[in-house]
């Protein structure tokens, strides 16, 4: 292995972990898959923090503790990217900037949950669901910034001009298609029943589902690439350090 | 032209290996997952009406069918074009390709406005799409195709940019182009062509 593909494995790898954390922590034990219905009254949001203020504490903490992740996933990507750009870097930094910008409302959400359950026996019912809904407004409706990493990259990944790209292309297209389809968040404030809510079929289930698919799967062909580009990097060695690189190898 | 869009690539490198979709083969990933999601959009607003038909059937007929039939045959006419476009690109006559295209911009601009003056219609008559479920989806589907169709208009947009470029049209890789816009077109029509019946038509 190639010293510097190290790190972009370890990079790559951050985003299944990110994916795991996200899902266990921020999901399960913080009560977000799914959330509660925004036609909910106040009382049951109320209810929610004062009698699981500790797993909604716990949850929390190790999501904002995690979030960074997507951005260390997100610099992976961003190297293949601009493997495929060549020397011109506005598509790779696009890529880097919109997981790094992902991580902001991931944090600034998660501490909204967070503030609920710090001392929800001394906050009101509509105090807990104000802070409950501007969570979920907040981490909804700061989507064009994960969009701007999947345009970029799948804009990158259609103009690979290998005759096997490097990141295939239908992977490139359904990117870009998610990072449209993120768009139908902008209709979740207007509604608090249906399925276009915060945990309506659509504005919920749809769209953290094709986000949860198309981060594992870029994670894979992102290690497929990186593969490829150690072997095509020890290919264009000159022979005489072919021995110093399989020390390195080693 | 009269012979339609063929599905099936006729770019001559394609054509002396292997069969295959027109159009790069990604943008059928792009156009399947927007069809499957159309398809949910579709099952959700056919539940939710079997459950309140008399408010669905009381809203459907505030709805003018004759712009709707008008905003279909202004998309029919403009995929009609579009299908001159790809044969004018594939044979390599530029100043066709440029016509055509041009006329399917033009014909795509009546439904952009047809849309616009139904849409302003009813807002001021007090219907949006809080109004009940009807209009919630009558204004969703229907303002998502408009995105879409506003994304197609500007392929088209571009692709009579790079047209007007001296030799594109014969380039392999800018029919490539012309093909994966002209099926995107066509899915944007496909879509109306079930939101039409679906939200103007379908009677009790």
């Amino acid at each position: 292995m190639l010293e510097q593909f190290k790190y972009w494995r370890l990079c790559a790898a951050a985003g299944p972990v990110f994916m795991g954390v996200f899902i266990v922590f921020w999901g399960l034990m913080g009560f977000n898959l799914p959330p509660f219905s925004g036609g909910e009254p106040a009382e049951v949001l109320g209810h929610y923090f004062r009698e699981n203020a500790n797993w909604v504490r716990l949850g929390m903490v190790m999501a904002m503790t995690f979030a960074v992740l997507y951005m260390v996933w997100g610099l992976a990507v961003a190297k293949i990217v601009e493997r495929v750009e060549g020397n011109n870097n506005i598509l790779s930094t696009l890529a880097l900037w919109g997981a790094g910008l992902t991580v902001v409302p991931v944090l600034v959400s998660s501490s909204g949950w967070l503030a609920g359950a710090y001392r929800p026996e001394a906050l009101s019912d509509p105090v807990l669901q104000l802070l409950y809904d501007w969570s979920w407004l907040l981490i909804d409706l700061a989507y064009s910034v994960t969009s701007v990493q999947m345009f970029a990259a799948g804009v990158a990944f259609l103009n690979d001009k290998r005759s096997k790209p490097l990141i295939p292309k239908w992977l490139a297209w359904y990117g870009i298609w998610v990072g449209f389809s993120f768009a139908a968040e902008c209709l979740m404030p207007f509604f608090k029943t249906g399925p276009f809510e915060r945990a309506g079929i659509l504005n919920f289930w749809i769209e953290f589902m094709v986000w949860f698919v198309w981060v594992p799967t870029l994670t894979y062909y992102v290690f497929q690439a990186i593969k490829r580009l150690e072997l095509e990097a020890l290919a264009s060695v000159p022979t005489r350090d072919l021995g110093a690189l399989a020390k390195a190898a080693e | 032209m009269a012979q339609g869009l063929s599905l099936v690539s006729q770019r001559p490198a394609a054509k002396a290996t292997r069969t295959e979709p027109a159009g790069d083969g990604g943008v059928w990933v792009f156009i399947t997952a927007d069809i499957c999601m159309f398809g949910l959009f579709f099952t959700i607003f056919t539940w939710d009406r079997s459950h309140n038909i008399s408010l669905f059937e009381q809203s459907r007929r505030l709805l003018d069918p004759n712009i709707g039939l008008l905003n279909t045959i202004f998309l029919l006419t403009s995929s009609w074009f579009m299908v001159g476009a790809v044969h004018a690109a594939r044979s390599g006559r530029r100043r066709a390709l440029l016509a055509f295209l041009s006329l399917a911009m033009l014909a795509g601009s009546g439904f952009a406005v047809s849309k616009i003056i139904e849409y302003s219609h009813k807002l001021q008559a007090g219907i949006s799409m809080l109004t009940n479920s009807f209009f919630m989806y009558y204004f969703i589907f229907t303002g998502i195709h408009y995105l879409h169709f506003l994304i197609g208009m500007v392929v088209l947009g571009i692709l009579w940019s790079m047209g007007r470029r001296s030799n594109l049209p014969s380039e392999p890789r800018y029919l490539l182009w012309v093909e994966s816009g002209a099926c995107y077109w066509h899915m944007v029509d496909l879509l109306w062509l079930m939101l039409f019946p679906l939200l103007y038509l379908l009677r009790q």
